[in-house]
């Protein structure tokens, strides 16, 4: 299967060649294993040995690449399990060749020579575990004599697929010369390193020109290597101790010294994948301090990552006891990965970043309620971009990504902002991000806000929640304005003409204002958050003047998305009984409203006005009369008569004579405050729009629709017959004919 | 021609006692064939029987006898035939036979000091032979039997360890368990490589035969290549340390003879030959003895006999390893076999040493004299 992530590299004329090349192998293959097993059908054992010998000897080949070998390799031993099973089955029924391990011996050359060995030592040792540890002992050091790469890999291969099942996996040996594990550690700890400096010396044979593709030849052969650490994580009874002992300081040695840096790679990530988590804690020291030894070329941060990110989940699995507490985790990782940066100057920030984020992870994974070690994470994070000189943070470089990725840590595992408001080292690393970047982290952090309810309690909290996020409170641009807007908040909203020009000059694409709207309903929605809890009206007060005044800064376009829930949140705290508030209240919601009418949003300031007088309407609320005098004159008088305006605009005309209509209660009840709270009963205007109203009914064409109409419209007109019957006859006398020209009409 | 006209008047046909019973072995006749004969040891006695079986009514003899003999052939000069063992039983005085017979013969304790051999040059054989004497035509049998020399030698003798290389290029030391083997030993040993610095494609021990015949200007000398075993596949680097296992009994080997009747030696040499990827051989021939142990049931008596006597004098040596060099061949060997072009040209040059040298170890020597001379030079400047 491993051969399957390989790309088509093998230039053509080559692979045509190995084609052939491996054909011809495979053919000699097939006959003599076709002869061998008809010599065993007859038991002719001696003849069998000769044919498997030839077969063998194919594999002597130095012409085929990695990738053919393999192939032949495994027909190659495939046909050998004949030999195997045949000579298990002669053997169990008592039939032993005297001296068959000696007698595979005198053949001449050694690669056939050692296969043979190697099946019939694995035989001798399945018949009887009489003289295993010697067996075994004996085919590991013959081994040495292949001292080619390729073949030699192959060949150890062999040994060790044969002796899957038979090494020794006790403590005590069960007989004598049985062997105990610690024959089997040495047994694979032997094959292990000749296989390791096998594969290493591959890379320095042949022409420096190539060495990409020798490169490629040897990952492909990494899990040949592999496989010795996996033999070794099968044996029962290496425990903590042994592994500490014996297996590890061995393989450690071996890795390090070899000072390859593919070999260190894999075989450093091996080790964590292979061996349990328990091992790990118990060996951290030693293995971080090989770490430190290995060769620079050695991505180190892969390893401890890989590492770090074992232990959190193991830490955070289910059933698990957790991390002993007497293992200081986190102080060895991070005293490792300082060491690490300290040593290698040339670490590339997103290298550096990524370890953080590794170590981060560790953090909250294992030590959840210790938020000084994540803040201690980011600090170092931050000072070694620092250090690195890492001032602009391009976006969609792998910094910002990995970037993102440990701001986002925090948020994902904690569930809480609140806690992430009191760490004074991630305001710092956020803001070093370009800004798209840094509006997903921000808006990924409401979002999760959202998510879990988290509700920000205090005025300080709001204010640093909305710093964090200020890239969503306000343009960058806008940071000298905002200040300034700061020193006159609570009187003026920061709706200066500027945010207005702001609002127009950038006038953005489509998908950028949908981006906005997007931020900003998300911020809206978050406002919803700022919640004391019932019981301190005071403070959740002061936290929406807060928020307010911090929204307010974000220019018109963002006013738009934000301050309406700020409005709309007060309201809904005027629902309980807390009179004393509420014309502050109210005081508070009419600055907000009248904020946005003045930037130029009169329609919303209209909405929100309504709103407001819908809410007090429905509470018991003895100071009524602050309602809608909000409107001075100057304001009431246009926006009547561009209501009608609008009204006349409506698409059918039905709906327009309607409203219309409707308009007309405008003109009637309305209160401008120059009357002092009375109604303006502007009669004259009001027949002008009931007139209107019904030109435009007379305009429709169907008959009964228009007659429905009329109806309605006359309706209208007994309404304010009797409304104004005690106002000035004439006007009255007027109004009730017009009634009846209508009806007329009708 | 007398036969064709008259025909044997006679079978003759030597039965020897026990033969069914005995180990057999190889004797390679005159024709080429091979033929299994009965084994005996020095000091046996060596008997049987002589059918004769008439093909007329009667045969008038004028005595028969059998001879045990010992005979050293040089195939170069057949007329030198050297009789070193010779002995004489008479089975009948002259007479006439009238009917089959069959007598029995009985050479007691026979001395036989040598092995039989069949080499290339030169071959060594027992044989009895029956003569019946007659008028015109002798009647002649000869059955061949194969001599196995025993020796025994305590196994703690030491072994070969040496060191060898060409300077700046390539060092190793190897190390052989013992100098002398029976021939169902096996050779185990180990090279270290001290110092890499050509691509060694493969490494390989072969056995020589050098069979030397004859002395001084007429001698004739043969190197044979009895043994080629791969140990080392692939290039290895500094601190490598290869194993030797070689067993024995899978070649066809004979004891080391040396100085057999003062006529021809036979001698053994365990070769090392690195190849590298140029086909450059690189190689070193130390001698080894080679015997046939006892069979166990003789092994018991002589070992105690032995330990009566060498409690003191059989010591381990501990031999520090030698320095000498390597002899190189650079020149290709293009069609002909290698290992047994270098083998005969060697063994030649060497002939003239051989005799006085007999136990020296270095035995290794470059292929033409002039390049024989430059190299020992090359070791005297290092030395």
């Amino acid at each position: 299967l491993f051969w399957q992530t390989r790309s088509q590299d093998m230039s053509g004329p080559v692979t045509e060649d190995q084609e052939k090349l491996l054909d011809e192998a495979l053919s000699v293959v097939k006959l003599q294993a076709f002869q061998m097993k008809r010599c065993l059908d007859k038991a002719k054992l001696m003849d069998a040995l000769k044919h498997a010998s030839n077969m063998l000897g194919e594999l002597r080949t130095s012409l085929l690449s990695p990738k053919s070998y393999y192939e032949l390799y495994m027909l190659i031993t495939d046909e050998m399990r004949h030999l195997e099973l045949y000579l298990l089955d002669e053997f169990q029924k008592g039939r032993r060749v005297q001296d068959l391990y000696e007698l595979v011996q005198y053949a001449g050359n050694i690669i056939p020579r050692l296969y043979l060995l190697i099946t019939v030592g694995v035989v001798y040792i399945k018949c009887s575990e009489i003289s295993r540890k010697d067996i075994l002992k004996d085919l590991v050091e013959m081994c040495r004599g292949v001292q080619h790469p390729l073949r030699g890999l192959f060949l150890r291969n062999y040994l060790l697929q044969c002796t899957k099942n038979v090494l020794p996996d006790c403590v005590e040996e069960e007989q004598e010369d049985s062997g105990s594990v610690s024959d089997s550690i040495d047994f694979v700890l032997l094959n292990f390193s000749e296989m390791n400096k096998l594969w290493v010396r591959m890379q320095h044979q042949g022409h420096t020109r190539e060495r990409d593709r020798r490169e490629q030849e040897r990952r492909e052969l990494k899990l040949l290597v592999g496989t010795n650490l996996v033999r070794l994580s099968q044996l029962d009874t290496i425990d903590v101790q042994r592994y500490r002992s014996v297996v590890l300081p061995a393989v450690l040695e071996q890795v390090v010294n070899c000072r390859d840096a593919l070999s260190q790679d894999y075989v450093m990530e091996c080790i964590i994948q292979v061996f349990p988590d328990e091992y790990h804690l118990a060996t951290l020291q030693d293995f971080l301090q090989a770490c430190a030894e290995l060769n620079p070329a050695v991505p180190v941060k892969n390893i401890l990552i890989s590492l770090i990110n074992r232990l959190s989940a193991f830490a955070t699995r289910d059933g698990s006891n957790g991390i002993p507490s007497d293992i200081p985790l986190f102080d060895f990782f991070s005293e490792q990965i300082a060491k690490i940066i300290e040593n290698k100057p040339d670490l590339s920030p997103e290298d550096l970043v990524s370890l953080q984020a590794a170590l981060t992870g560790l953090a909250l994974g294992v030590y959840k309620d210790r938020e000084d070690y994540v803040d201690k994470v980011l600090e170092t994070t931050n000072s070694g971009l620092d250090k690195l000189g890492v001032e602009h943070i391009n976006d969609h470089s792998n910094l910002s990504r990995e970037l993102m990725k440990l701001l986002k840590l925090p948020i994902d595992l904690w569930n809480d902002a609140l806690v992430l408001l009191r760490l004074r080292h991630y305001s710092p690393l956020l803001q070093r991000l370009d800004s798209p970047t840094k509006k997903s982290v921000s808006a990924y952090l409401l979002q999760n806000m959202l998510n879990n309810g988290t509700l920000v309690p205090s005025s300080e909290q709001v204010e640093q929640l909305l710093d964090l996020v200020r890239c969503l409170v306000a343009d960058p641009g806008a940071d000298a304005a905002a200040a300034a807007a700061d020193a006159t908040a609570t009187n003026s909203l920061g709706g200066d003409p500027g945010d207005g020009s702001a609002n127009g000059a950038g006038p953005g694409s489509e998908a950028d204002n949908e981006d906005l709207a997007e931020e900003q309903s998300l911020l809206g929605r978050v406002v919803h958050l700022f919640s004391t809890g019932p019981d301190l009206l005071d403070e959740q007060f002061g936290v929406l003047k807060t928020a307010r005044r911090i929204l307010a800064t974000g220019g018109g376009r963002r006013v738009k998305y934000t301050l309406p829930p700020v409005v709309f949140h007060s309201r809904q705290d005027s629902d309980d009984k807390w009179r004393k508030k509420c014309r502050k209240i109210f005081e508070f919601c009419h600055s907000t409203v009248c904020g946005l009418a003045k930037c130029e949003l009169p329609n919303l300031a209209l909405r929100l006005f309504v709103d407001g007088a819908l809410v007090v309407d429905k509470i018991p609320f003895d100071q009524h009369d602050t309602r809608m005098t909000c409107f001075a004159a100057e304001n009431h008088e246009p926006l009547r008569s561009q209501t009608v305006h609008a009204a006349s605009k409506l698409l059918r005309k039905p709906d327009q004579s309607r409203a219309v209509a409707a308009c007309a209660h405008l003109f009637w009840s309305g209160r401008p405050r120059e009357l002092q709270g009375a109604e303006m009963r502007d009669l004259k205007k009001v027949g002008e729009c009931l007139k209107r109203a019904g030109r435009l009914a007379s305009q429709c064409m169907d008959a009964g629709l228009q007659a429905q109409l009329y109806t309605e419209l006359v309706n209208y007109y007994l309404y304010f017959v009797l409304q104004s019957a005690g106002q000035s006859g004439s006007s009255g006398a007027a109004c009730v004919r017009s009634v009846w020209s209508v009806s007329g009409v009708v | 021609m007398m036969n064709f006209l008259f025909g044997p008047s006679a079978d003759l046909e030597i039965h020897l006692d026990g033969s069914d019973d005995r180990k057999k072995g190889d004797v390679l006749l005159d024709s080429g064939k091979k033929e299994a004969c009965p084994v005996y040891f020095d000091g046996e006695a060596v008997s049987g029987k002589v059918n004769i079986r008439l093909k007329q009514s009667k045969m008038e003899h004028y005595g028969i006898k059998v001879e045990l003999l010992g005979l050293i052939e040089q195939f170069s000069d057949r007329s030198s035939q050297h009789e070193f063992l010779s002995m004489a039983r008479e089975l009948a005085r002259p007479g006439i036979l009238t009917q089959s017979c069959c007598l029995e013969f009985e050479f007691v304790s026979v001395e036989k000091p040598y092995e039989s051999y069949f080499g290339v040059n030169v071959k060594l054989r027992y044989f009895i032979r029956v003569t019946v004497t007659k008028r015109l035509n002798d009647l002649v049998k000869e059955q061949d039997f194969l001599v196995h020399t025993l020796a025994q030698y305590p196994d703690t003798l030491g072994g070969i360890k040496m060191e060898v290389g060409i300077e700046d290029c390539l060092h190793i030391e190897f190390e052989y368990n013992k100098s002398k083997y029976h021939l169902k030993d096996a050779i185990i040993g180990k090279i270290y490589f001290l110092l890499v610095r050509i691509k060694v494609r493969h490494m390989e021990v072969q056995i020589l035969r050098r069979e030397l015949v004859g002395v001084g200007p007429n001698s004739m000398s043969d190197c044979e290549t009895v043994a080629k075993f791969e140990i080392m596949d692939g290039a290895p680097v500094k601190g490598e340390t290869i194993p030797i296992r070689l067993f024995l009994s899978g070649y066809e080997l004979t004891p080391t003879m040396r100085d057999v009747n003062k006529r021809f030696s036979v001698r053994y040499f365990l070769n090392l030959v690195l190849i590298d990827e140029e086909d450059r051989r690189y190689f070193k021939q130390q001698e080894v003895t080679l015997f046939r142990r006892r069979p166990n049931r003789h092994r018991r008596i002589a070992q105690e006999q032995h330990q009566s006597q060498s409690a003191d004098t059989a010591q381990p040596v501990h031999q520090q390893p030698d320095r000498s060099y390597f002899h190189h061949r650079s020149a290709h060997f293009g069609a002909k076999s290698p290992a047994a072009a270098s083998g005969r040209t060697a063994a030649n040059a060497d002939g003239a040493n051989t005799a006085n040298n007999n136990d020296d170890n270095e035995a290794a020597v470059s292929p033409g004299n002039s390049d024989n001379s430059s190299s020992q030079s090359g070791e005297s400047n290092d030395q």
